[in-house]
């Protein structure tokens, strides 16, 4: 075979392959642009309105507002975070590609992700990210954020239209975990707020997120469109409604009846029915750690404030019990709010007593405190385990307390909380991935805005405990100071007793709902897949 | 003008003007009953729990302190809220941050189309069945009236709710276990997500006027002018549709009243069973989230139309019994 035989043969190979490369890369392309560049698989899963029985409503249209946890997992839809965790709990980029810090944490230069749009049509670019973090750090513009983020942040500048640079007011390790929520970073196109403090009029901002907002009714529905320029592929559902239903027996009849496909906060013994076979048709899944519950006592209080009380008031409960009684068979008992088998626990319970029961002991305390059976108040809020409440003051009782539940709605248990007008606070709690900075709001005293201490509690070196968490760069380090953390708060003050986990929240959706995921709480998305990887079958 | 037209005339007119102190009065105790229920309107509308009071910025409280005009009398602050509310400026809903007018407005249709319906199911079932069974006293009719009556009181309606939406939406499929349709958008729909709540709604107060009804029906049927009336030779027929009814009716036009009012604001049970948005699960919403503003637009939503419906009932009082009229006047 002469030379240019061979040429040919071998251009001929080059151009089968060129043209092989091409289909198999035109298929495996993720889902965006028009129609037409869209692959058969989306073509055939496409369409269709997602409708889901929402216990809770969306507060407000202002993305910079307090949230509160369904509000937030709604707006997740629209708005999103700079970072996000999946559900092992890593943390991936979202708005962000990549970030680096300098060596002592002090400075963080965030790489934006680059062809991110918003729903507007406008680019995202580091001008957004300036102004939308320059807005939540005006005190003037009253975001609830502003109190986290300007005890982190003391200046944002844009390096190029794709790099921005944080200025920190001090080591800060754990900065990008801060930014895992919408709340504290959220990114909104230039000049979109203004006027008064957390209102908007018409719309909301445009978003980045896969769905589009359309029209929200207060306390009845909020409904999106599918967004066809989003970052990750267009969704594939054409659009998504979420249903208010406060009644959990209501949320649970209409998916049944098929008036919505998706359900949240369903009933243990809902799911339990599904998973007997004697109600078809329907999938559920527990959400593991839906709220931790736990605890406080008011150190300032006239009986609370003595930590023999504090210590008979541990040792009356039994938490296997409490946690079989009060969540109903489906928890997990734990004495802090992190997962089972994880290194953070291990740390954690390494120097904390078991606090087995012992009810004459937990009597002779009493006995040398003078308490006799004077009333104290068990502060929490309605949508909390009554029956978790009733069997902590039936236990307690057997050691001659006399606690008196109070189960009262947000507002006055928080107002409550804020005058200390309270013995025990039940209180819920989440992991998510950084447990000591969960830790800031109930026992730092004064620290710049994080001012309070919701036992009372105030010790400089307890201050200097907590604010070293978010400083230290290595998570073993971390992990070691958490232990610390937990042994004075735990062991050494009793200021915080943890009953466990209650796993008796439930999602279910009809069975023509396909490749949901959650998030590692109840968020409706995750890092890595959710709500806009979801699709309705024909 | 005849004397008895305008006697009428004078009497609508004196209870109109009756209604004028009635709704102030009750304008004042919603506006103090809101300024004694603890919660700080201010965090709540800067979207700060109760405990966050040192977290806010001084210079931002103040500010919606003022706006709010927190910071005048007590008497003054009425005063401005009774003139904006005559506007119809109810403010800003503390949760949404939208105008409560809006957010009031959003919830009215539903509310109506609700209470109109459970109304007309009511007066259908009850009336001519209350006739029925006094007509027929003491036969299967009257026992079955009376076990209807039962029935009706004793059964929660959150019962009866669960019960018809296992039964109809579940097993049979045949209509939505939750939600509303406003009707120009689709009206076959809205009448399906009706039929269920207003069904159970009006069956509750069936049960209600029935009874009065059967009772005044059976009370009349023993007066003497029934038994003058019979014995001049008239129809049956006419002797009860005719005398009979329309004077057994002022008891059922009371009952009728006290529930028009409880339909068109006081379902809050099966408004959350249905998932249905009327105006009396957003004031228990409302309640919940301390959402000031809303709370006194509707309750002084819902007073209003029980003064409107009582002033109806005295109209119908005077024309059903024509002494009425003439004593006050």
């Amino acid at each position: 075979m002469n030379l240019r035989k061979r040429c040919n043969i071998v251009s001929m190979f080059m151009l089968v392959a060129w043209l092989a490369a091409a289909v198999v890369l035109t298929l495996a392309s993720p889902a965006t642009g028009d129609a037409a560049s869209k692959p058969e698989a989306w073509e055939k899963r496409q369409g269709g309105t997602l409708i889901i029985g929402s216990s809770k409503d969306m507060n407000t249209k202002h993305p910079f507002t307090r949230v509160t946890s369904v509000d937030e997992f709604i707006k997740m839809m629209m708005w999103e975070s700079i970072t996000m965790y999946d559900l092992a709990g890593n943390l991936h980029g979202m708005l962000a590609e990549s970030w680096e810090p300098n060596a002592d944490a002090s400075e963080w230069t965030f790489k934006l992700r680059r062809g991110v749009k918003f729903h507007n049509g406008a680019e995202m670019t580091s001008a957004d990210w300036v102004w939308s973090y320059d807005y939540i750090l005006n005190p003037a513009n009253g975001a609830y954020a502003n109190t986290v983020l300007s005890d982190n942040i003391a200046k944002v500048e844009a390096v190029d239209p794709y790099t921005v640079k944080f200025t920190m007011v001090g080591p800060r390790a754990l900065f990008p975990h801060v930014l895992s929520s919408i709340q504290n970073g959220t990114i909104v196109p230039k000049g979109s707020l203004g006027g008064k403090v957390g209102e908007i009029e018409g719309n909301p901002p445009p978003g980045t997120g896969p769905f589009q907002f359309v029209n929200w009714t207060p306390g009845t529905q909020v409904e999106f469109k599918r967004f066809e320029d989003y970052w990750d592929g267009a969704p594939y559902l054409e659009g998504l409604r979420f249903r208010i239903i406060t009644n959990k027996a209501a949320r649970q009849n209409a998916l049944r009846a098929g008036d919505v496909d998706m359900a949240d906060r369903l009933r243990p013994s809902f799911a339990e029915r599904v998973k007997k076979g004697r109600i078809t048709g329907i999938q559920t899944r527990a959400v593991g750690g839906a709220g931790f519950r736990q605890l406080y006592f008011n150190t300032k209080g006239k009986w609370t404030g003595d930590k023999r009380v504090r210590e008979a008031i541990i040792i009356s409960l039994d938490r296997e019990a409490t946690v079989e009684e009060g969540f109903l068979g489906v928890g997990d008992p734990l004495p802090l709010a992190v997962p089972p088998d994880s290194d953070w626990l291990r740390a954690g319970t390494a120097n904390l007593p078991s606090y087995e029961r012992d009810v004459k002991r937990a009597r002779q305390l009493l006995k040398e405190a003078g308490y006799n059976g004077e009333p104290l108040s068990l502060n929490m809020t309605l949508g909390q385990e009554v029956a978790l409440g009733e069997a902590i003051v039936r236990q307690a009782a057997e050691a001659g307390l006399n606690i008196k539940m109070a189960p009262v709605e947000s507002t006055i248990f928080y107002e409550r909380l804020g005058k200390g007008d309270f013995s025990l606070l039940m209180s819920s709690g989440r992991f998510r991935g950084e447990p000591g900075l969960e830790e800031t709001i109930n026992y730092v005293c004064e620290k710049g805005k994080v001012r309070r201490s919701r036992t009372g509690y105030c010790n400089p070196a307890m201050d200097a405990l907590i604010s070293s968490y978010p400083t230290a760069s290595d998570r073993a380090e971390r992990v070691r100071i958490y232990g610390k953390i937990v042994k004075a708060v735990f062991a050494d003050e009793m200021m915080q007793y943890g009953i466990g986990w209650s796993n008796n929240r439930n999602f279910g959706w009809r069975n023509k709902v396909k490749d949901w995921q959650r998030g590692p709480g109840q968020e409706y998305r995750n890092a890595l897949g959710g709500l806009h990887r979801t699709w309705i079958e024909k | 003008m005849a004397a008895p037209t305008k006697r009428m005339i004078r009497y609508t007119l004196l209870r109109a003007l009756q209604m004028i102190p009635t709704v102030l009065l009750v304008t004042v105790a919603v506006f103090v009953l809101i300024i004694i229920i603890p919660g700080d309107p201010v965090l709540s509308m800067l979207g700060y729990y109760a405990d966050d009071v040192t977290a806010v910025p001084h210079e931002i409280y103040d500010r919606m302190f003022r706006e709010l005009r927190l910071d005048r009398p007590i008497p003054v602050q009425y005063l401005y809220w009774l003139g904006d509310a005559l506007q119809g400026d109810f403010g800003k809903s503390v949760v949404f941050r939208v105008p409560v007018i809006d957010v009031v407005l959003s919830r009215v249709p539903a509310t109506l189309y609700l209470g109109t319906a459970s109304l007309l199911i009511a007066i259908a079932v009850s009336v001519p069945f209350g006739v029925w069974a006094a007509v027929k006293n003491d036969t299967w009719v009257d026992h079955l009236a009376s076990g209807f009556v039962l029935f009706g009181i004793a059964v929660p309606g959150f019962w009866f709710g669960m019960i018809v939406i296992l039964v109809f939406a579940i097993y049979l499929g045949w209509l939505p276990s939750i939600g509303y349709v406003p009707p120009q958008e689709d009206f076959l729909r809205f009448l399906k997500h009706l039929i269920l709540p207003a069904t159970v709604l009006g069956l509750d107060v069936a049960a209600n006027i029935l009874r009065f009804q059967r009772t005044d029906f059976l009370d009349q049927l023993h007066q003497d002018y029934v038994r003058t009336a019979r014995a001049k030779g008239l129809p049956g027929q006419l002797v009860i549709w005719k005398h009979v009814l329309k004077n057994s009716l002022i008891a059922t036009v009371t009952v009728v009243g006290l529930n028009t009012a409880r339909l068109l604001g006081g379902s809050t049970i099966i408004e959350t069973l249905f998932s249905y948005p009327g105006l009396s699960r957003l004031l228990i919403e409302a309640i919940y989230a301390r959402d000031f503003p809303v709370i006194q637009a509707v309750v002084l939503w819902m007073v209003v139309l029980v003064v409107i419906v009582n002033f109806f009932v005295d109209l119908i009082y005077a024309y059903l019994n024509p002494r009425i009229r003439y004593a006050t006047a």
